[in-house]
């Protein structure tokens, strides 16, 4: 019998009443999976994560993480259990890698305790994971994007999350540094147990690395699955109106989009 | 055996980085007091280092004595006063506006406290001794309406920054208003427009003191907030932070310093952008340093461009504010352009 780690019941939100961005979205993330959400553009897969990591409260619903409901808990404690990855970092920010990670260790400090000691440990073994240890000191404005980006998940990991969150964090990177990403969470995954909700746009990659797969469309779930219950051809078709194949490698299924769905769109 | 080789790699730097912020900080004291023993000694009467020290160790009816003790010292420790309080304004309001060009004005500060002096000053001069907590009052007001104009659900950088430059320039449009509408006696708040130090004596340095050291002593607590505020509002939320009430606080903070400084010397503007702006460049963003040497270089700053300006032109009393901004805005360009740290 697994437990559930992240639960959403019912959530809606959206600018305008009558249009809601997101509405009776519900999800029940279980301790230890890797969960994929997918979806096309604007179809609130994002909505849906910040108001997992609390970072915008639903208009109705509740987010409950191991049963408590996150409303009522204090930023520290959700800080303690649950952390995000957002898909964009503050960018001109001159400290070290070394002190970003550092400020990881906030939710486990008293307001006047600084990070040493134990603390410091951790976030060594934050820099080790994500390969940073070599450039901890450097600053943040030095390095790439694909390092700045290690460097904030480092951060994260030094909160030691039970659940991490993370939003299209392969985007802006080359393919190989998004495979060594995904390989990294996997590790996190399998190895220190952390519950994983990524939203993901490569379809591909989610199939290959997730252990269940949630497909949004306008603002609610729509297919739910292991990734070979979810990737069928007429999924493609319905949520992201293309033309697929789907192969079988080994396992896992891999899609290949053979056009837009009715020949070409409409254009009203 | 890596471990360990990492370790003394990891302390090793460490303590370079402690060796390199104590000497930046032990350079901008030095800094400060060369400013202040300059300030002593220059003047219309020029007064040299051996005697500016025997006259602040002993008391004795020497001229010097009279000038440095009633008319140099208490000048000189406003001016001090004055520059710490307004850098470490602009510094924690750079950090959570993380915005290069946010400094006291932003919020208010100085068009709040120069409409209630000048409405003072045209309105009523005989209760000109109440301009300074008039002055502090208006630029406290003027920060809450803008905190409260900039309120939906939260008071996010940006929007705080639009009712800022609305609350701003209503208020000017007032405060000249009041100027033209009272136009013979503008020359007397022109001193004031432009921030001066001209006698101030021990009697403005004693009602700011304990506003100043108030204001900088919770600046100390508030320097884990503005570390966290920096990453900006997400990643200080994910770290477990409340940010509307770390924001508010580092407001309200700001306001009380930069407020107290003008209701004493008057709107001098520039401090509070250019020095936390420079001490940035060098030191980066990290408030623990950044922080104190601001409050420093910012008081080393105020003394050293005061003693410029009435030395310089003597006979006339220039406004240091003035002078600030006439030399103050080139070697800022400058440094732009250069960037210090590449």
């Amino acid at each position: 019998m697994t437990t559930t780690a992240l639960q959403a019941n019912k959530l809606k939100y959206g600018y305008r009443a009558k249009t809601p961005i997101v509405d009776g979205f519900n999800l029940d993330v279980a301790s230890g999976e890797w969960l994929g959400i997918v979806g096309p553009n604007g179809s609130g897969k994002s909505t849906v994560l910040r108001m997992l990591a609390r970072l915008s409260s639903p208009q109705q619903g509740t987010v409950s993480l191991k049963g408590r409901n996150l409303a009522g808990m204090s930023s520290k404690a959700v800080a303690q259990q649950m952390t995000m990855l957002t898909q964009t970092q503050e960018s001109s920010l001159d400290i070290s890698v070394r002190d970003l990670v550092r400020r990881g260790r906030n939710p486990h400090l008293k307001w006047y305790e600084e990070c040493r000691g134990s603390h410091e440990e951790v976030v060594d073994w934050a820099l080790k994971v994500t390969s940073m240890s070599q450039l901890q000191h450097r600053s943040l404005i030095e390095l790439s994007g694909g390092e700045r980006q290690r460097a904030w998940l480092a951060m994260c990991l030094a909160q030691k999350p039970g659940v991490l969150l993370l939003d299209e964090p392969t985007t802006y990177l080359d393919i190989a540094h998004q495979l060594e990403l995904m390989e990294l969470i996997r590790l996190l995954n399998r190895e220190q147990g952390i519950t994983v909700v990524m939203v993901l746009h490569d379809l591909n990659q989610a199939a290959r690395y997730c252990d269940r797969i949630v497909a949004m469309k306008q603002g609610n779930v729509v297919r739910e699955g292991t990734p070979s219950e979810v990737f069928q051809a007429d999924f493609f078709r319905e949520v992201f109106g293309i033309e697929a194949k789907v192969h079988n490698d080994g396992g896992v299924p891999v899609y290949l989009p053979c056009g837009v769905a009715g020949g070409s769109r409409s254009t009203n | 055996m890596a471990t360990t080789l990492a370790r003394t790699a990891t302390r090793g730097y460490l303590s370079s980085k402690l060796v390199r912020h104590g000497t930046l900080l032990l350079i901008s004291i030095l800094l400060l007091l060369l400013a202040t023993l300059a300030g002593l000694m220059i003047g219309a009467v020029p007064i040299p280092a051996r005697e500016v020290w025997e006259s602040l160790l002993h008391a004795s009816d020497s001229e010097a004595r009279q000038i440095i003790w009633n008319l140099r010292l208490p000048r000189v420790l406003t001016g001090l006063l004055v520059g710490a309080c307004l850098a470490t304004a602009g510094a924690f309001l750079q950090g959570i506006f993380r915005n290069p060009l946010a400094d006291p004005g932003i919020i208010g500060v100085s068009s709040g406290g120069g409409l209630a002096a000048v409405g003072i000053m045209i309105l009523f001069p005989s209760q000109i001794a109440y301009l300074p907590i008039a002055a502090f009052l208006g630029a406290l007001a003027a920060a809450v309406v803008v905190y409260v104009l900039a309120w939906k659900g939260g008071a996010s950088p940006l929007r705080l920054i639009l009712a800022g430059v609305a609350v701003n320039s209503l208020l000017g449009a007032a405060m000249t208003t009041l100027m033209i509408l009272n136009s013979e006696k503008v020359q007397s708040v022109l001193p004031w427009m432009s921030g001066s130090l001209n006698g101030r004596s021990w009697t403005h340095f004693e009602t700011l003191l304990p506003y100043a050291a108030i204001g900088l002593v919770a600046s100390l607590f508030l320097i884990k907030n503005a570390n966290l505020l920096v990453l900006g509002d997400d990643a200080a939320k994910l770290l477990g932070t409340r940010v509307e009430i770390s924001r508010l606080l580092i407001i309200l903070l700001s306001t009380f310093l930069a407020g107290a400084a003008i209701s004493i010397v008057g709107m001098v503007g520039f401090v509070g952008l250019v020095v936390p702006h420079i001490v940035r460049l060098i030191v980066g963003n990290d408030y623990r340093i950044l922080f104190p040497i601001s409050a420093i270089g910012g008081a080393a700053l105020v003394v050293a461009a005061d003693t410029a300006a009435r030395s310089w032109f003597d006979p006339i009393e220039f406004p240091v504010g003035i002078l600030l901004a006439l030399l103050g805005a080139p070697f800022f360009l400058y440094l732009l352009r250069r960037g210090i740290k590449g």
